[in-house]
């Protein structure tokens, strides 16, 4: 079975423990963000072309920019989930701005950016025209939710497709 | 030859083919011309018809005007018909003449053919044989010509000639290399290494510079193996070492191994190997180094295990966290962990990380075990390892190595013995005890020294010692030090001590004792030796003679610490030379002596017996770098040698008259100037040597006249001379007019050289 290593990068916050908490059924306890900065859970998942994948997911401690322990951590990974939390703009150019770095660092990897807390619509500060901008870059843009699971699976499976297709 | 004909064959088809074009432009416009004119013959025609017409119609039914038209219609028709006639006439005249220039070109063609058959025959004839010829060289060359193309854009086509190249250097470098073996026996050197060992050294040092971390995971699979044997040996010894160390402890449990070492007669090194080398290895995970994957785990049966991928991505995190925590440069690796009974050792390859989960105590050797597997990896899967993206199927043949990994011991049941006092025992304890002795007599002999070289430093003078300890197998000193006293490193060394064995840090610092006052003084004055220096009770006494520049400086040492004083008896050396020379010489009053820049100057007149007496006090003064530098005695005159010569020199001088006459023949003033000269000079060195001088004047004639006459002239001759004298600053009292003893007289052939006057000299 092929394994890939994922990363979820994030601002301090967006929600990325609480998407992989909704995901997997964790093996280690969340005082390794806390102390190592980092937790690491596996998850099995189906790529849209039927083909199995084992996901190794390194959820690294929030942080609007990499840190070096962080920088350590994205090290040979295949894939990335880039995740804001769309009650809060400035998340938004965190991602970014991570994104940048993760690249310069990885160079180009298949990564798919959540646009999590779906569920608080009320709330919700991302205007529609930064997404459809994102998604004519072609970008593939998600909005999840880990309180309904909203796409929390189709997220973790379609980023399985696209490190298949590299 | 057969160039020339071609040409002249050329030019002659060059003319034919213009007259040719010509005759052919004028046929063409004699065919439009007959175009034409069959035209006009198609009117002539229709003409005709019509006349026809006219002649057939009753005349009677058509107007008159109309018939006068058609007439005058006719008659042009008529004219322009004939005109029309006329030309057709021409015409035929002129295709006859045609004709006839078209035979004439036809004959002339036809014999110009002719011509040029025969020419061209004549040429084939001739170089037939020599055409033949050249075309049988030019075919030999044509092969060549091709066989020259296909080189040359060989040699032209980089590409092919690195194929080609490529196909015959393989050969080449075997061939040279079989050379190699019999130039070596032959103590030559070998032009194939000669040639490659430039440019490879080349090629791996710009590789390494490059990229050292691929030449290093190339060297991988072959280093470490190197580097183990090498330090096999060294860790053998430090095992034995640990051993005896072992052996010489007193603890608790090591007493007991004792005991039971003794009980069953094995030895005690075997004892705490059965006590202490149990382990089972539980798990063995391989990790891919930069993604932290699981490529591969073995493990225990019956051993739980929890999510091996998650485990060996969670190693590489806790990996990289603690070295970017606790690493200063970033490069040093977590090696082991331990967890109560459990340890984790870690080995690094260049793309893969070995893990091994132990239980219980772990000997070294497994490590070794651990290196070898992953070198082993690495060097049959190397590029595998490097490229391995998730996917772990072909590294599955890496499993073997993995569960060559998967040790265990049990700790084997101890088997008791009755011999409680073996001679091996016996014979190792009493190796101790000699050990012990040896070692007990050398650490007090190595004592004795120390304590001998720190008594002798703390008795030097200029050396104190403020602090001595022995730590870490070494003297360490500290303490102040006279840059003046004696070397503690010489003093060390009578006391067999190395360098290595005392550590010193002294602080320089100024000994007040006479004793460095003194020898700094000397070393900072730098006195001449001419100088004594003393130096008593804080006083400086300074005696001698020294230049001045020095003795300026010497009177200024009471700022040097330890003077308080200055006794200067000094004199400068000038002066000191001159008084030398004095009290030498004791010269006259008459003799001046004079020193500068320590060159003594003596001058002055003295009488023959004081002059002898100088010359050898001259030979007493002392010559030296630091006293004369040269004697200088040439203006020191014996001025009664000097007188002789002065009175030589006049009594041999004489000056002449004229016949008859008491005046001078004339030219004669350089002998006067220097007869006066002399006598002055006779009178200063008389005066010198307190002796009266009278100069005798003579005077002589050549005898002609009477002896009267004679004796008068001679008396007014001489007269006349010490006038002269006079006159110029010689007193009388020192001249004295004196006869000759012999008056000539009546000669009668007079010789002019009588007619002088001649000086002697009385005292």
């Amino acid at each position: 079975m092929i394994q890939k290593k994922i990363c979820m990068i994030g601002d301090f916050s967006v929600g990325k423990t609480s998407l992989v908490a909704r995901f997997v059924r964790q093996s280690f306890s969340d005082k390794y963000l806390t102390t190592v900065g980092v937790k690491i859970d596996t998850k099995l998942v189906k790529s849209t072309d039927g083909h199995d994948v084992k996901l190794i997911l390194w959820d690294i401690a929030g942080n609007d920019t990499l840190t070096t322990a962080a920088t350590s951590y994205l090290r040979g990974s295949a894939g990335f989930l880039l995740i804001i939390d769309g009650t809060r703009l400035p998340t938004w150019e965190s991602a970014l701005n991570l994104r940048e770095a993760v690249t310069k660092q990885l160079g180009e990897k298949p990564f798919i950016m959540l646009l999590n807390k779906a569920d608080l619509t009320e709330q919700w500060e991302i205007d529609q025209e930064l997404i459809d901008e994102k998604v004519q870059e072609g970008w593939i843009l998600l909005k999840t939710s880990a309180k309904t699971g909203l796409n929390v699976e189709e997220a973790f499976s379609e980023l399985a497709t696209q490190m298949l297709k590299v | 030859m057969s160039l020339e004909k071609n040409i002249a064959l050329a030019k002659a088809l060059k003319s034919i083919r213009e007259f040719l074009v010509l005759q052919q432009a004028q046929l063409h416009a004699i065919e439009e011309r007959i175009v034409q004119l069959e035209q006009e013959q198609t009117h002539f025609d229709v003409l005709n018809i019509l006349e026809d017409r006219v002649d057939n119609l009753e005349l009677e039914h058509i107007p008159s005007d109309i018939i006068e038209n058609i007439e005058n219609n006719l008659e042009k028709s008529l004219t322009r018909l004939y005109l029309l006639e006329k030309q057709i006439e021409n015409l035929e005249s002129g295709q006859v003449r045609f004709d006839d220039i078209d035979r004439q070109i036809q004959s002339l063609l036809e014999s110009r053919q002719i011509l040029f058959d025969e020419i061209n025959n004549k040429i084939n004839e001739l170089e037939k044989n020599k055409l033949v010829k050249l075309e049988t060289r030019l075919s030999h060359f044509e092969p060549v010509l091709t066989r020259l193309g296909k080189l040359e854009k060989q040699i032209k086509n980089s590409e092919l000639m690195t194929q080609e190249l490529a196909k015959v250097l393989p050969h080449a470098i075997r061939q040279a290399t079989q050379h190699i073996t019999e130039q070596m026996k032959n103590e030559e050197k070998a032009g194939l290494t000669e040639s490659l060992q430039e440019p490879v050294e080349h090629c791996l040092r710009h590789s390494i510079h490059e990229d050292t971390r691929s030449f290093a995971n190339i060297l991988f699979p072959v280093m470490g193996p190197a580097i183990r044997r090498a330090i096999n040996e060294s860790l053998k010894n430090v095992v034995q070492s640990i051993n005896k160390t072992a052996e010489l402890s007193f603890s608790r449990k090591g007493l007991a191994w004792r005991v039971e070492a003794w009980r069953s007669g094995r030895s005690f090194s075997d004892i705490v190997l059965q006590n202490s080398l149990i382990y089972r290895v539980e798990q063995v995970f391989l990790i891919h180094r930069e993604s932290g994957l699981l490529i591969q785990h073995v493990h225990q049966k019956g051993v739980e295990i929890g999510d091996s991928d998650a485990v060996s991505a969670m190693f590489t995190a806790i990996q990289d966290f603690i070295r970017d925590s606790f690493s200063s440069n970033k490069t040093e690796e977590l090696s082991s962990v331990e967890i109560g009974d459990y340890t984790v050792w870690l080995e690094r390859g260049p793309y893969a990380v070995l893990a091994c989960v132990i239980r219980g105590v772990t000997p070294y050797h497994f490590r070794e075990i651990m290196r070898s597997s992953l070198e082993m990896m690495h060097a049959h899967y190397g590029l595998l390892l490097q490229n391995f993206e998730g996917d772990n199927v072909p590294l599955q043949p890496c499993l073997p190595w993995l569960e060559k990994t998967l040790q265990s011991k049990t700790k084997e049941e101890a088997k008791t013995s009755s011999h409680l006092l073996s001679p091996q025992l016996i014979g190792i304890f009493g190796i101790i005890l000699l050990g012990f002795l040896g070692w007990g007599y050398f650490h007090f002999e190595y004592q004795q020294r120390l304590t001998g070289y720190i008594n002798e430093l703390q008795k030097l003078p200029g050396i104190v010692i403020i602090f001595s300890e022995f730590d870490d197998g070494k003297l360490m000193i500290t303490g102040m030090r006279d840059p003046l006293a004696s070397e503690p490193q010489k003093i060390a060394q009578n006391y067999g001590l190395s360098p290595e064995e005392v550590e010193s840090v002294w602080t320089p610092y100024q000994d007040l004792t006479p004793q460095f006052v003194e020898q700094r003084l000397r070393q900072q004055l730098a006195p001449p030796s001419t100088v004594d220096i003393r130096l008593q009770d804080h006083i400086l006494y300074l005696e001698g003679y020294a230049s001045q520049n020095w003795i300026n400086r010497a009177t200024s040492a009471s700022l040097l610490p330890g003077v308080q004083v200055v006794s200067d008896e000094l004199l400068e050396t000038d002066q000191f030379l001159l008084f030398l020379a004095k009290k030498t010489l004791v010269p006259p009053e008459s003799v001046t002596l004079n020193v500068q820049e320590r060159l003594l100057q003596i001058t002055g007149y003295v009488d023959s017996m004081t002059f002898k007496l100088l010359e050898q006090g001259i030979q007493n003064l002392p010559q030296s770098p630091t006293e004369f530098a040269g004697i200088d005695s040439s203006g020191l005159i014996d001025a009664e040698r000097e007188r002789e010569q002065v009175i030589q020199r006049i009594e041999k001088m004489k000056l002449y008259f004229n016949q008859g006459m008491t005046q001078l023949v004339p030219e004669q003033k350089t002998t006067q100037q220097a007869l006066l000269k002399n006598v002055h000079k006779l009178l200063v060195l008389s005066q010198i040597l307190q002796q009266s001088v009278v100069l005798q004047i003579t005077g002589n004639t050549d005898g002609t006249g009477s002896k009267i006459l004679n004796q008068q002239l001679s008396q007014q001759r001489a007269e006349t001379i010490i006038n002269w004298l006079h006159q110029n600053g010689i007193e009388k009292r020192h001249l004295n007019v004196v006869p000759p003893t012999l008056i000539l007289f009546g000669k009668n052939e007079p010789n002019p050289s009588d007619r002088n006057v001649i000086f002697r000299i009385n005292y």
